[in-house]
């Protein structure tokens, strides 16, 4: 069946699900408002998506690391906007921005030994001297940490999308999808089901709650073990991988919710550009991506 | 258009806008306010170079190419490659910071733009500053919109832009910044007015979009408030000139009454100060001084009244940054007159300007104080108020004075008889001279016998508003 169904199929299965998408937007989701939220409804990104998918099915490696790139960039800025800084930590933002070509580079090149060490030995040791060198006390542990924390996911933990391209390409659209559709269709579902909503975003207006994240692990997990020929996964790994997607995927938004909530910012303008917008659309990609490129790159290469 | 706009448009087009939109990044709100304007004046807070930048990118480009931004001849008015590209790209007007004069004037050359029909783009602040802290304005903008009264003026707020470049430094950082334009306001009295008026606009607007760009907005003031005292004896009607003041001054900027009341002015009227943490246990001290039949308790309850006193204000000050902070009797002034009735061979003339310097941390204490007036020592640890930039000293018949605290129909206190009274009126203008020689203080003294409350009102209230607009 690996045959068969082959990525270039896929990639445009994921078009015409768009498309569906698109069609579901302008017929149901009006009269249904509070089954189809805003972020289920938010179809331009769906559409880059996919044309991101296809781009990096089609032509290959370049486009796909070139618009990884633009996305990491786009959210750093996002995050590096939000949160709070000093004048002094304008050299350790620019070293952060500064480490995206790296990561990529390594990506390309297929050099694993330093994609996975650059950034949390190389970068984490620079960012401190770039901070010290300044001279200037008062809050430099806390600026290291949240500067720190921005360049390891959303550079770090984003390359890693990258690299599941580089380790295998049918793998990488797999993930990417699922994880995506999972984070959109949670928020439904969880409205769907009702429940107590997980901690922190009961005040933010996305709501997930558990039995939304059990949902949908019960749509995702049959979908992975439907793609498991194709993937060329053991039924026990299409079973774990399904699991971890819509659980990881609540995990990103969790944590994105938490720093939206500690910094102030939690619920209203997330539709804004530069306001969360790329900050929420990556945060599952970076909790599912780096785990289930270790989970797979240990248990089926 | 001329070849020469075509290019400046084309390099608009393919790169200042890219650079912006993608690189730097920027969310318009309120572009409805300029829609559609032919001509405007645009005033923005300035804490960047890219604040004209994004300006320039979030108004549509018909509009961006008639816009006129004001630059300072010193820095842009070079003949270096820098600066006539930047005047050429911009279409700036450059103005002189250091030779104004009448022939010199800077309005001119803004007017000239304005009288060919074109816009302009100002930053009353006159220079970049701090980032995201706000100068105050300056009155040139109110002059220009005096002299074309038609032409709607335009609050706009730039945000994030002091993060992403602020001065000194040469590389902007990617983050995102907000342009916001506020609604078109007019000429409104005089230009100082207008230029406060367009300042209020931007600051109400970076409060509320600051908090996606890093960090609320310093809530502080860069400027301190104008301390304002109002004084004199019991029964002189101190409380309700100092609550008329704070009325008839709070038109166009909040303004604060600290006394046994806490106050707060704005637009005109007095409001709710609201909860504020501290207020009641300040009023219990207070009542507690009062009840005082020994003066140790009574000198202990009314320290701690005035320490809490001097959180209060500052509260209010960070909270609700009054222009100015109007006092019912001020704490140091009370402390320097009564020093003078009860210990008159120790606090001599010299001793008590020493003490109020001490008091407000103007002057180094020495042990003398330590040792014959601890509570000189305490205050300033405790409860350093400034000096007042200005004092009114009302000044009244003490006889007068006695009868109307009779008719209130209290019980009186210790030093409520007409003698001890007058003795304090005395102590009050001698502090009065003593501020205004030794430490600049202006001084108004007021006689309030055989006026209205409403005339002397006025003519505090005309006092205090010309040192306010004067600094």
């Amino acid at each position: 069946m690996g045959q068969v169904l082959t990525s270039g199929k896929l990639a445009t299965a994921a078009l015409i699900l768009v498309a569906g998408m698109t069609a579901l937007r302008f017929t149901v989701a009006p009269r249904m408002p509070t089954l189809f939220p805003t972020t289920l409804v938010r179809l331009g990104w769906w559409w880059c998506l996919s044309l991101f998918v296809a781009a990096a099915v089609f032509f290959g490696k370049v486009p796909l690391l070139a618009g990884l790139g633009l996305a990491s960039f786009l959210a750093l800025k996002e995050y590096f906007t939000v949160i709070p800084s000093r004048q002094a930590d304008r050299g350790a933002i620019w070293l952060s921005y500064l480490s995206i070509p790296f990561v990529l580079y390594y990506v390309w090149s297929g050099w694993y030994g330093m994609f996975v060490l650059t950034v949390p030995v190389y970068v984490f040791l620079l960012l401190p001297i770039v901070l010290a060198v300044r001279g200037e006390r008062g809050g430099i542990l806390l600026s290291l940490s949240r500067i720190g924390f921005g360049v390891m996911l959303l550079v770090y933990c984003l390359g890693y999308v990258g690299y599941l391209y580089v380790l295998d390409p049918r793998w990488f659209l797999t993930i990417l999808l699922l994880t995506e559709f999972a984070d959109q269709v949670q928020v439904p579902l969880s409205r769907f089901a009702g429940g107590a909503p997980l901690p922190v975003e009961e005040e933010t207006g996305l709501h997930k709650s558990a039995r939304g994240v059990l949902l949908s692990a019960a749509l995702i997990i049959p979908a992975c073990m439907a793609l498991g020929p194709f993937n060329g996964w053991e039924p026990l790994h299409s079973l774990a991988v399904g699991t971890l997607i819509p659980l990881l995927s609540a995990t990103g938004s969790l944590v994105v919710y938490s720093i939206r909530a500690d910094i102030g910012i939690a619920g209203a303008g997330a539709l804004v550009p530069g306001r969360g917008l790329m900050l929420d659309r990556m945060r599952a990609l970076c909790y599912t991506a780096p785990v289930l490129f270790h989970y797979l790159r240990y248990f089926c290469t | 258009m001329r070849p020469g706009a075509w290019l400046r448009a084309l390099v608009h087009v393919l790169l200042v806008r890219p650079f912006t939109r993608w690189v730097i990044g920027f969310n318009v709100s309120g572009s409805e306010s300029v829609r559609g304007l032919k001509q405007m004046v645009l005033a923005a807070n300035h804490n960047s170079h890219l604040d004209g930048l994004l300006v320039f990118s979030s108004l549509p480009l018909r509009q961006a190419m008639r816009l006129h931004p004001v630059a300072a001849e010193d820095y842009f008015g070079q003949g270096d490659l820098w600066g006539m590209l930047a005047r050429w790209l911009f279409n700036m007007v450059t103005i002189s910071r250091t030779r104004v004069s009448r022939r010199h004037n800077p309005l001119e050359r803004m007017q000239r733009v304005l009288d060919r029909g074109d816009s302009i783009l100002i930053f009353p602040e006159g220079t970049r500053g701090e980032p995201d802290r706000m100068a105050p304005f300056q009155a040139g903008v109110g002059h220009l919109a005096k002299s074309f009264p038609d032409i709607p003026i335009v609050p706009v707020c730039v945000l994030g832009a002091g993060r992403s470049m602020p001065r000194g430094a040469s590389v902007p950082v990617p983050v995102w910044t907000t342009v916001e334009f506020g609604s078109p306001l007019r000429a409104q009295g005089r230009p100082a007015e207008t230029a406060a008026a367009l300042e209020q606009a931007i600051r109400e607007m970076a409060e509320r979009a600051g908090r996606w760009h890093g960090a609320v907005p310093e809530a502080g003031d860069s400027r301190k408030p104008a301390y304002v005292a109002v004084v004199g004896i019991d029964g002189s009607g101190k409380s309700s000139i100092q609550r008329r003041v704070v009325e008839a001054l709070s038109s166009i900027r909040p303004v604060a009454g600290i006394g046994d009341v806490l106050l707060l002015g704005r637009q005109g009227r007095l409001e709710d100060i609201g909860w504020i943490p501290g207020a009641c246990l300040k009023q219990t001290l207070h009542r507690l001084a009062k009840a005082s039949r020994i003066p140790l308790g009574y000198k202990l309850a009314k320290l701690a009244e005035l320490a809490m006193r001097r959180h209060l204000q500052d509260v209010i000050t960070l909270k609700f940054r009054p222009h100015a902070v109007v006092y019912d009797g001020h704490p140091l002034v009370n402390v320097a007159a009564w020093g003078t009735l009860a210990y008159p061979e120790l606090f001599n003339e010299r001793r008590c300007a020493e003490a109020l310097g001490i008091m407000s941390g103007r002057g180094e204490p020495s042990l003398f104080y330590l040792r014959r007036m601890p509570e000189v020592l305490a205050l300033r640890l405790f409860a350093r108020f400034d000096l007042p930039d200005a004092m009114v000293l009302l000044k009244l018949d003490p006889g007068t004075a006695m009868r109307r605290i009779e008719s209130r129909g209290e019980e009186k206190q210790m030093h409520e008889t007409a003698e001890k009274l007058g003795r304090l009126q005395k102590a009050y203008e001698a502090v009065g001279r003593l501020l205004r020689e030794r430490y600049g203080v202006r001084v108004l003294e007021l006689d309030v016998d055989g006026k209205t409350l409403s005339e002397a009102s006025q003519e505090a209230a005309d006092f205090v508003r010309q040192v306010v607009e004067c600094g």
